[in-house]
């Protein structure tokens, strides 16, 4: 774990005001990136992004000294994505449900149309198309880019079943693209 | 990460957060953060409950028995 990483969990532990900005600043994007790829939906990303803010507010005085912080925060919103699609699936939320299954809810602004290409956003839709298991081991590794280690972690996996897990979905996102007529 | 697909997902541009609905966000969680109090260790939790469940009850209720057994034995006293 790099140095300033340990720095910023001990200022999250004795209640640093500063770390917690610090933490805040070097993740929102990349959790928020991953919660709107997982719910397809940014109503829902952001409700969940800030329940998983809310709760490293509440836990940081209980982490350990060696926390991985990424894989800690990946692995709470991943969790509360999870119990999301639950309480969907058992028709608690079945119009957040509909929208996420439609992409309703994610509409591109403006300026995400004009700054990625047509392959982007091919890619990003066949990507929005495949399974939630297979679609998040890629954005964990190829998106977010998060270290093999952690995103064992996040998934409560071994490595060697998240390299399985990521050819598989590479290849079924590759097959998505040539049934769309793009080659991967 | 030598796959040329992966990598090309590794380009893909990121959702932007509402400007205001990212400070309202952080305003939120940092208030929060503030407020937090330092959870009772578990230790600490373990010898409130014992205190709570058992040994407080039984002090008291000692505490009760021989109260009343000194009333009693006074009451006698102050009787005979």
């Amino acid at each position: 774990m790099p140095g300033d990483e340990r720095d910023l969990v001990a200022g999250l532990r004795s209640g640093d005001a500063e770390a917690f900005e610090r933490t805040y600043e070097r993740y929102r994007r990349r959790l928020h990136g991953y919660l709107v790829r997982m719910a397809r939906n940014r109503h829902v990303a952001e409700d969940l992004l800030q329940e998983t803010w809310l709760r490293l507010a509440s836990r940081s005085r209980d982490l350990d000294e060696d926390t991985d912080l990424g894989a800690w925060l990946f692995t709470v919103a991943r969790n509360l994505f999870l119990s999301h699609v639950r309480r969907a699936m058992c028709g608690v939320e079945r119009l957040d449900c509909a929208a996420c299954a439609s992409q309703g809810g994610l509409n591109a602004t403006p300026f995400e149309i004009a700054s990625a290409t047509q392959t982007q956003r091919r890619l990003e839709r066949a990507l929005l198309e495949l399974p939630i298991d297979q679609r998040e081991v890629l954005v964990l590794v190829a998106v977010e880019r998060l270290e093999p280690g952690q995103v064992a972690t996040v998934l409560g996996v071994k490595p060697e079943a998240v390299r399985k897990r990521l050819e598989r979905a590479r290849k079924a996102l590759a097959e998505t693209l040539e049934a769309k007529g793009d080659k991967p | 990460m030598s796959d040329g697909l992966l990598e090309e997902l590794g380009e893909l541009a990121s959702y932007s957060i509402d400007d205001e609905i990212d400070r309202r966000m952080r305003t939120v969680a940092r208030d929060a953060f503030l407020r937090a109090e330092p959870s009772v260790p578990s230790w600490a939790a373990s010898v409130a409950a014992v205190w709570r469940t058992r040994l407080e009850p039984v002090m008291v209720i000692a505490g009760s028995g021989v109260f009343l057994g000194w009333a009693v034995k006074k009451t006698i006293e102050l009787l005979s």
